[in-house]
Protein backbone atom coordinates (compact mmCIF):
# COMPACT_ATOMS: atom_id res chain seq x y z
CA UNK A 1 0.00 0.00 0.00
CA UNK A 2 1.08 3.61 -0.44
CA UNK A 3 2.52 5.32 2.61
CA UNK A 4 -0.13 7.24 4.52
CA UNK A 5 0.04 10.97 3.83
CA UNK A 6 2.06 12.91 6.42
CA UNK A 7 1.14 16.13 8.24
CA UNK A 8 2.26 18.27 5.30
CA UNK A 9 -0.60 16.93 3.22
CA UNK A 10 -3.19 17.49 5.95
CA UNK A 11 -3.92 21.06 4.90
CA UNK A 12 -4.76 20.03 1.39
CA UNK A 13 -8.45 20.78 0.70
CA UNK A 14 -8.86 17.33 -0.80
CA UNK A 15 -7.58 15.78 2.40
CA UNK A 16 -9.86 17.95 4.54
CA UNK A 17 -12.78 16.68 2.48
CA UNK A 18 -11.68 13.08 3.10
CA UNK A 19 -11.55 13.71 6.84
CA UNK A 20 -15.01 15.25 6.80
CA UNK A 21 -16.25 12.20 4.95
CA UNK A 22 -14.56 10.08 7.63
CA UNK A 23 -12.54 8.24 5.06
CA UNK A 24 -10.80 5.35 6.83
CA UNK A 25 -7.39 5.95 5.30
CA UNK A 26 -7.41 9.67 5.97
CA UNK A 27 -8.53 9.20 9.56
CA UNK A 28 -5.91 6.54 10.08
CA UNK A 29 -3.21 8.84 8.70
CA UNK A 30 -4.17 11.48 11.28
CA UNK A 31 -4.28 8.97 14.12
CA UNK A 32 -0.94 7.57 13.04
CA UNK A 33 0.66 11.02 12.84
CA UNK A 34 -0.55 12.39 16.18
CA UNK A 35 -1.08 9.43 18.48
CA UNK A 36 2.53 9.52 19.77
CA UNK A 37 2.26 13.25 20.45
CA UNK A 38 -1.06 12.94 22.23
CA UNK A 39 0.21 10.09 24.40
CA UNK A 40 3.30 12.03 25.34
CA UNK A 41 1.39 15.23 25.99
CA UNK A 42 -0.92 13.23 28.26
CA UNK A 43 2.02 12.10 30.34
CA UNK A 44 3.32 15.66 30.22
CA UNK A 45 -0.04 16.74 31.60
CA UNK A 46 0.64 14.58 34.65
CA UNK A 47 -1.41 11.51 33.74
CA UNK A 48 -0.03 8.05 34.42
CA UNK A 49 0.55 5.86 31.33
CA UNK A 50 -2.85 4.16 31.51
CA UNK A 51 -4.75 7.39 31.93
CA UNK A 52 -2.69 8.87 29.11
CA UNK A 53 -3.80 5.97 26.90
CA UNK A 54 -7.41 6.48 27.91
CA UNK A 55 -7.26 10.15 27.08
CA UNK A 56 -5.59 9.40 23.73
CA UNK A 57 -8.37 6.97 22.83
CA UNK A 58 -11.08 9.40 23.94
CA UNK A 59 -9.43 12.20 22.00
CA UNK A 60 -9.41 10.29 18.74
CA UNK A 61 -12.87 8.91 19.35
CA UNK A 62 -14.18 12.46 19.59
CA UNK A 63 -12.04 13.50 16.67
CA UNK A 64 -13.63 10.81 14.51
CA UNK A 65 -17.14 11.52 15.77
CA UNK A 66 -16.84 15.22 15.04
CA UNK A 67 -14.75 14.90 11.88
CA UNK A 68 -17.57 16.10 9.67
CA UNK A 69 -17.47 19.45 11.49
CA UNK A 70 -13.80 19.96 10.67
CA UNK A 71 -13.59 22.84 8.24
CA UNK A 72 -9.88 22.98 7.70
CA UNK A 73 -9.68 26.55 8.96
CA UNK A 74 -7.00 25.55 11.43
CA UNK A 75 -4.52 22.74 11.00
CA UNK A 76 -5.89 19.32 11.91
CA UNK A 77 -3.20 19.09 14.59
CA UNK A 78 -4.67 22.16 16.31
CA UNK A 79 -8.09 20.56 16.17
CA UNK A 80 -6.80 17.32 17.67
CA UNK A 81 -4.86 19.07 20.44
CA UNK A 82 -7.93 21.19 21.22
CA UNK A 83 -9.98 18.04 21.80
CA UNK A 84 -7.14 16.60 23.84
CA UNK A 85 -6.99 19.67 26.05
CA UNK A 86 -10.71 19.49 26.81
CA UNK A 87 -10.40 15.79 27.66
CA UNK A 88 -7.49 16.38 30.01
CA UNK A 89 -9.30 19.25 31.69
CA UNK A 90 -12.38 17.10 32.22
CA UNK A 91 -10.35 14.25 33.61
CA UNK A 92 -8.38 16.42 35.98
CA UNK A 93 -11.44 18.35 37.06
CA UNK A 94 -12.91 15.06 38.14
CA UNK A 95 -9.80 14.42 40.17
CA UNK A 96 -10.42 17.84 41.75
CA UNK A 97 -7.05 19.48 41.70
CA UNK A 98 -6.91 22.68 43.65
CA UNK A 99 -5.61 25.59 41.65
CA UNK A 100 -2.42 27.06 42.89
CA UNK A 101 0.36 29.11 41.47
CA UNK A 102 -1.34 32.45 41.15
CA UNK A 103 1.05 33.69 43.79
CA UNK A 104 3.97 33.03 41.46
CA UNK A 105 3.53 36.59 40.20
CA UNK A 106 4.32 37.85 43.69
CA UNK A 107 7.26 35.51 44.00
CA UNK A 108 8.70 36.80 40.76
CA UNK A 109 8.00 40.40 41.73
CA UNK A 110 9.75 39.96 45.08
CA UNK A 111 12.98 39.12 43.28
CA UNK A 112 13.30 42.66 41.92
CA UNK A 113 13.90 45.99 43.60
CA UNK A 114 11.91 49.13 42.88
CA UNK A 115 14.14 49.98 39.93
CA UNK A 116 13.40 46.62 38.32
CA UNK A 117 16.87 45.23 38.97
CA UNK A 118 17.54 41.87 40.56
CA UNK A 119 17.23 42.00 44.34
CA UNK A 120 17.47 38.21 44.68
CA UNK A 121 19.15 36.99 41.49
CA UNK A 122 18.77 33.40 40.28
CA UNK A 123 21.24 31.14 41.97
CA UNK A 124 24.04 30.13 39.67
CA UNK A 125 23.66 26.55 38.52
CA UNK A 126 26.49 24.21 37.69
CA UNK A 127 26.20 23.59 33.96
CA UNK A 128 27.40 19.99 33.88
CA UNK A 129 24.81 18.27 36.03
CA UNK A 130 22.10 20.71 35.15
CA UNK A 131 20.03 19.12 32.36
CA UNK A 132 19.96 15.61 33.76
CA UNK A 133 19.07 16.89 37.20
CA UNK A 134 16.27 19.04 35.84
CA UNK A 135 14.84 16.05 33.99
CA UNK A 136 14.90 14.19 37.28
CA UNK A 137 13.02 16.78 39.31
CA UNK A 138 10.87 18.67 36.84
CA UNK A 139 7.97 16.22 36.84
CA UNK A 140 7.37 16.75 40.54
CA UNK A 141 7.60 20.49 40.08
CA UNK A 142 5.02 20.37 37.28
CA UNK A 143 2.53 18.51 39.44
CA UNK A 144 1.06 21.53 41.29
CA UNK A 145 0.82 23.69 38.16
CA UNK A 146 -2.69 24.48 36.90
CA UNK A 147 -3.60 22.47 33.77
CA UNK A 148 -3.50 25.32 31.32
CA UNK A 149 -0.02 26.43 32.47
CA UNK A 150 1.35 22.92 32.38
CA UNK A 151 -0.10 22.18 28.96
CA UNK A 152 1.02 25.48 27.48
CA UNK A 153 4.53 24.65 28.66
CA UNK A 154 4.49 21.06 27.40
CA UNK A 155 2.94 21.89 24.03
CA UNK A 156 5.51 24.61 23.56
CA UNK A 157 8.64 22.85 24.78
CA UNK A 158 8.02 19.18 24.04
CA UNK A 159 5.63 19.18 21.12
CA UNK A 160 7.09 22.29 19.55
CA UNK A 161 3.71 23.72 18.58
CA UNK A 162 3.70 27.32 17.38
CA UNK A 163 2.21 29.97 19.65
CA UNK A 164 -0.71 30.29 17.26
CA UNK A 165 -1.46 26.56 17.40
CA UNK A 166 -1.29 26.53 21.19
CA UNK A 167 -3.60 29.55 21.41
CA UNK A 168 -6.12 27.80 19.19
CA UNK A 169 -5.84 24.48 21.00
CA UNK A 170 -6.19 25.97 24.49
CA UNK A 171 -8.56 28.68 23.28
CA UNK A 172 -6.59 31.56 24.76
CA UNK A 173 -5.30 34.85 23.38
CA UNK A 174 -1.66 35.45 22.60
CA UNK A 175 -1.31 37.64 25.69
CA UNK A 176 -2.88 34.94 27.88
CA UNK A 177 -0.48 32.38 26.49
CA UNK A 178 2.41 34.65 27.45
CA UNK A 179 1.07 34.87 30.99
CA UNK A 180 0.63 31.08 31.19
CA UNK A 181 4.18 30.43 30.00
CA UNK A 182 5.55 33.16 32.25
CA UNK A 183 3.90 31.64 35.31
CA UNK A 184 4.75 28.05 34.41
CA UNK A 185 8.39 28.77 33.70
CA UNK A 186 8.91 30.93 36.76
CA UNK A 187 7.14 28.46 39.02
CA UNK A 188 9.29 25.63 37.65
CA UNK A 189 12.45 27.67 37.93
CA UNK A 190 11.69 28.59 41.54
CA UNK A 191 10.81 25.00 42.40
CA UNK A 192 13.99 23.60 40.87
CA UNK A 193 16.12 26.25 42.48
CA UNK A 194 14.70 25.22 45.81
CA UNK A 195 15.38 21.54 45.18
CA UNK A 196 18.73 21.88 43.51
CA UNK A 197 20.05 24.86 45.44
CA UNK A 198 22.93 24.06 47.70
CA UNK B 1 17.32 50.84 28.67
CA UNK B 2 15.74 47.48 29.55
CA UNK B 3 15.36 46.61 33.21
CA UNK B 4 16.05 43.11 34.54
CA UNK B 5 12.38 42.66 35.38
CA UNK B 6 11.50 43.49 31.77
CA UNK B 7 14.13 41.08 30.44
CA UNK B 8 12.77 38.17 32.48
CA UNK B 9 9.26 38.95 31.27
CA UNK B 10 10.40 38.94 27.64
CA UNK B 11 12.20 35.63 28.19
CA UNK B 12 9.53 33.76 30.16
CA UNK B 13 6.47 34.84 28.15
CA UNK B 14 8.17 33.72 24.95
CA UNK B 15 8.18 37.25 23.54
CA UNK B 16 11.88 36.70 22.98
CA UNK B 17 11.01 34.65 19.91
CA UNK B 18 9.46 37.56 18.07
CA UNK B 19 11.37 40.69 18.98
CA UNK B 20 11.78 43.69 16.72
CA UNK B 21 15.40 44.26 15.72
CA UNK B 22 15.57 47.28 18.03
CA UNK B 23 14.39 45.21 20.99
CA UNK B 24 16.78 42.45 20.05
CA UNK B 25 19.72 44.83 20.21
CA UNK B 26 18.54 46.13 23.59
CA UNK B 27 18.26 42.56 24.84
CA UNK B 28 21.75 41.71 23.60
CA UNK B 29 23.24 44.76 25.25
CA UNK B 30 21.53 44.00 28.51
CA UNK B 31 22.56 40.36 28.50
CA UNK B 32 26.12 41.31 27.69
CA UNK B 33 26.27 43.39 30.85
CA UNK B 34 24.07 41.44 33.25
CA UNK B 35 25.24 38.06 34.52
CA UNK B 36 22.03 37.49 36.50
CA UNK B 37 19.82 37.81 33.45
CA UNK B 38 22.19 35.60 31.49
CA UNK B 39 21.85 33.01 34.20
CA UNK B 40 18.07 33.39 34.18
CA UNK B 41 17.92 32.96 30.41
CA UNK B 42 20.15 29.88 30.60
CA UNK B 43 17.90 28.38 33.26
CA UNK B 44 14.72 28.99 31.28
CA UNK B 45 16.28 27.30 28.25
CA UNK B 46 17.45 24.46 30.49
CA UNK B 47 13.85 23.91 31.63
CA UNK B 48 12.91 23.19 28.03
CA UNK B 49 15.79 20.77 27.58
CA UNK B 50 14.97 19.08 30.89
CA UNK B 51 11.32 18.51 30.05
CA UNK B 52 12.19 17.26 26.56
CA UNK B 53 14.60 14.82 28.11
CA UNK B 54 11.84 13.62 30.42
CA UNK B 55 8.96 13.38 27.95
CA UNK B 56 10.70 13.49 24.60
CA UNK B 57 11.34 9.78 24.56
CA UNK B 58 10.01 7.68 21.76
CA UNK B 59 6.75 5.92 22.55
CA UNK B 60 6.76 2.17 22.63
CA UNK B 61 5.92 0.98 19.08
CA UNK B 62 3.80 -1.94 20.29
CA UNK B 63 1.63 0.32 22.42
CA UNK B 64 1.22 2.70 19.50
CA UNK B 65 0.24 -0.08 17.14
CA UNK B 66 -2.25 -1.57 19.59
CA UNK B 67 -3.89 1.78 20.33
CA UNK B 68 -4.07 2.71 16.69
CA UNK B 69 -5.76 -0.60 15.96
CA UNK B 70 -8.26 -0.11 18.79
CA UNK B 71 -9.08 3.43 17.77
CA UNK B 72 -9.67 2.43 14.15
CA UNK B 73 -11.70 -0.64 15.14
CA UNK B 74 -13.96 1.63 17.20
CA UNK B 75 -14.22 4.30 14.58
CA UNK B 76 -16.88 2.84 12.35
CA UNK B 77 -14.86 4.20 9.44
CA UNK B 78 -14.29 2.06 6.41
CA UNK B 79 -10.96 0.43 7.02
CA UNK B 80 -9.43 0.58 3.59
CA UNK B 81 -6.68 -1.95 3.31
CA UNK B 82 -6.02 -1.98 7.04
CA UNK B 83 -5.96 -5.52 8.31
Amino acid sequence: MARPPGPDAFNDPGFVALIRARDGEAIRAVVHAYLPHILRAGRGAGLNPERAEDVAQETFKTFIETAERFEGRSHVRTWVFGIFYRKVSEMRREAQKEERGQDIDEVVESRFDTRGMWARPPRHADRGVHDAEIALHIEGCMEPLPDNQRLAFVLKEVEGLTSEEICNSLDVTRTNLGVLLFRARNALRECLEKIMGR
Amino acid sequence: MLKCREVTRIVATGEIEELTWMRRIEMRLHLMMCTHCREYLAQIFALGRGVRRLFGLEEDPETLERLEREIMADSGCDHGDHT
